[in-house]
Order: structure tokens, then sequence, then C-alpha cells
């Protein structure tokens, strides 16, 4: 408030805007005639106040009106929304046990560190040994899905901590991935997000050659989008 | 939905048994995602909360339909799930002075102005005429979310207790009395209060408040 504005001014504004006083009340009325800072002070201040309760009266009517509103785009996807931000893919239904009690999850640096050291490794083995007789990487796909990593030669099923990927998901959807030896799935993995953080065993249970596949599922679960690529460990 | 209601019934401490039912949900949430990665057991928190914030797609439609449809259905949704995740990161700072569907309300209400601000479109989409809000059950509103938006950012950078008075008195409508007892202070002091945060706040409006008022 101005506080160069005389102290009895303010009392008597503040009276006003509390309801304790009329504005044509004589004392209101007396200032508000003899102080020009007054009567702009307190239309300004009358103007913010009646601001102030359409937007609270906007408020409570959306409010009200939302309780009543049915099928509003995105309400199918709130739970698996939340269920993923919590860090709880079980509005996502599971195919595969989750980690042991107990399991450490890697950090994203540790994660970050591996894929980075997985992808070196395989830029050195490529310039040292130059191509190979066996087939390039596998990458098949429809839709805007990529994948990332593991692809192509690995130094070991120990290098493999996660398989990650990037392409969107529609709304309530999720990621459907498999890992296959031949025509066997080895490996299967429901996700909201990528990526598929390996456990030990899950690791211990990849072949030494093998592909996996990444399908994007619509809410209904219609396929809108799928990848497939190949890795291989190294002859023992 | 849960509804504030204007003659609440008060705890001991003066605040609303709502509100700190909905902390305590809040709290159990933040709990129960923070042991998910360790322990299969739920409470049952995270379902009862995404239960609630299905308040957040039908805000958004809501006043999508106030404002004469701007965003078509799939921007709808869009925003939804932005407007989701947003409110899941912020979620530690609920602090149960209002209801959770009031506390989203907000969220919504500016991911909605920036999100219409972004696609820089206001009339309708010929395609979502007839869709998720019935034109008749919605009462339009000539005032654009714009127009608001510098009120409540002007009240978050104003903070509490005016803030906090201002919005008991505006948006839960109460009177000094009940927002006194809720706050555990006394009516002359609520009041002393407020007219500081108006002052306050029409300070910080500046030359905006008379294009806002206008």
């Amino acid at each position: 408030m101005n506080t160069s504005h005389e102290q009895g001014h303010e009392d008597i504004l503040e009276a006003i805007l509390v309801g304790d006083l009329s504005p044509t009340a004589p004392r209101a009325k007396t200032l508000l005639d003899s102080c020009e800072l007054c009567r702009r002070q307190l239309a300004e201040l009358q103007a913010l106040e009646s601001l102030l309760q359409q937007a609270g009266a906007e408020e409570r009517a959306t409010l009200a009106e939302a309780a009543e509103c049915k099928n509003a785009p995105g309400l199918d996807s709130v739970e698996s929304v939340l269920h993923s931000m919590a860090g709880q893919p079980t509005a996502i239904p599971q195919l595969v046990p989750a980690p042991e009690q107990g399991a450490r999850r890697p950090s994203p640096w540790r994660l970050l560190v591996g894929l980075a050291a997985a992808a070196a490794l395989v830029l050195m083995l490529n310039t040292l040994l130059g191509p190979g007789p066996e087939e390039p990487p596998l990458w098949l796909g429809s839709g805007n899905l990529e994948l990332i990593a593991p692809l192509g030669p690995q130094a070991s099923s120990q290098a493999i901590e996660a398989f990650a990927w990037n392409g969107p998901l529609p709304p309530g959807g999720w990621f459907e991935i498999r890992v296959l030896n031949g025509e066997t799935v080895v490996l299967e993995r429901r996700l909201s997000t990528s990526p598929w953080t390996l456990t030990p065993n899950e690791q211990q249970e990849l072949p030494a050659s093998f592909t996996w596949e990444v399908r994007t599922l619509d809410a209904s679960g219609s396929p809108s989008a799928s990848a497939t690529g190949r890795a291989d460990f190294p002859p023992h | 939905m849960s509804e504030t209601s204007d003659n609440p019934n008060h705890s001991d401490d003066g605040q609303n048994p709502q509100h700190l039912a909905d902390l305590a949900l809040a709290q159990r949430v933040l709990a129960e995602a923070g042991a998910s990665a360790d322990a299969a057991e739920s409470s049952g928190a995270l379902d009862e909360f995404v239960t609630r914030m299905g308040c957040v797609p039908r805000i958004l439609a809501t006043v999508n339909a106030r404002r004469g449809r701007p965003l078509g259905r799939d921007e709808l949704a869009d925003l939804a799930q932005d407007t989701l995740i947003l409110l899941w990161k912020k979620l530690h700072t609920f602090e149960g002075r209002a209801t959770l569907e009031t506390w989203a309300w907000r969220f919504c209400f500016l991911e909605f102005s920036n999100r219409v601000r972004k696609v820089g479109r206001r009339g309708p989409l010929l395609e979502d005429l007839g869709s998720e809000v019935p034109p008749e059950a919605v009462a339009p509103t000539t005032t654009h979310p714009m127009e608001y938006e510098p009120l409540y950012q002007g009240l978050e950078r104003l903070g509490d207790p005016e803030a906090e008075i201002i919005r008991l008195k505006h948006f839960e409508d109460l009177t000094f009395e009940e927002l006194a007892e809720r706050l555990n202070i006394s009516p002359n002091t609520a009041k002393t209060r407020y007219y500081r945060g108006l002052g306050r706040l029409r300070e910080d409006l500046g030359p905006r408040l008379g294009e806002l008022a206008s």
C-alpha cells in the first residue's frame, strides 16, 4: 500500500473494502470527496475484487460442471500416466515377474555409461575387424519407432544392461518388447517407457544371438508401430 | 469429484477435514511411489489418487467447452497427459490448503491457457462440435482464460498468508469470519491481511489491472 498516504485514509479504505463501512457513510463520503488518491485507489481495489470474484465463480462453476463431465478426452489414460510416473507399470499387464525384492536398480548414469561403453565397443570392433562375414544388424519396422540398443555385436551378455528404444506412445498405450531366440520368445515385457532395465537373471537368459522387437500398442491393444533388431555375442 | 463446501466442518485446529484428508492421501501416494521399487505392497493410495485425478481431463474438457472449444479432442487428450505429469511432479508441493481438485484446477487452467496460446486458435474445431461436453451442459463465458492468468500469477507471486486469504475469500467464497476460523486468526487480522494483500496484488498487476477490469 502507498506508504506516503495517510494512515487514517488507509484505515477508512480498508473498512470500506472489507464491508465494515458503507462508501456512502459520512466518514467515507467525506474522505472520498476530498482525496483524489483515495477515490482512485478504492476504484482500483474494487475492480480487482470484482475480477477475483469472477475468477472464483468460474472456478467453482467449472469444478461443478467437470464433476458431471463424461468421456473427457484423456480420461482413459489417467491411470497409465500416473502409474508410469509413480514408477509402477502395474497398470500395464505384467508378462514377466518384477525384479526380486531388494534388487538394486541401475542409476540413469550407470545405464548411460553402460550404453555408451557398449556403443564404443561396437565401434571399436567394427573398426578393428572391418565388415565381417555375418549379416548386418537387422532393421525392420513400421511407424515412428527406433531401436537404440543393443544392436549388432556385443561384448558379452553382461554388457547388455537394458533395451532402449525411442518412439511416441499413444494415450493409454504401451510398448511390448520381446526377445526371441529363433522363433522362441525368451523374454517379454510390457512397459510404458524406455528403457527396459534387465535384472541379472534376465541378462543370463539372453541367448548368444537373438532378435528383439518392440511394438507400440494403443489403448485398445492394436499395434501402431514396430521395429526389430538383432544382437550377437562373440563365439566362445 | 470432491467439492469444497461453503460451510465446511472444521477440525479442531481450524483446517478443513477434507483438505487434511487430501494432504494425507498425497503423502501416502508419494510414499507408495517411493517404495514401489522395493516393495510390492500397495496401500491403495495410488489407486484412489488415480480416481481423483480423473478430474484433470474433465476440468480441461469443461474449460475448453466454456471457452468455445479452441482445442480438439486429440489436443485435449495430449494436454491432459502433460498436465497429469506436471501435477505428479508438483505433488510434493501440495499443502492441503484446498481439495486436490481445486489444486488441480489451477494447473489445468494455466496449462490450458498456455496450450491455447501455443496453438493460436480460439474458435471451435468443426470435428469437435459434437463432443464430450454437450453445449447445453456448460455456461459459456465471455472472459478469455488468459484474462485471469495474470491474476493467478500475481497470487503466486504474492504468496501466503495474504494470497491464501484472498483465495479463501473469493475462490472458496468464505466470509471473513469463516476464513478466520479456518486459519485460526481473528476476523480483524484476516481483514487487515486481506486489505494488505489486495493492495500488493494491485501494485503487482500495475497497469494491467486497468486492461483486465475493462
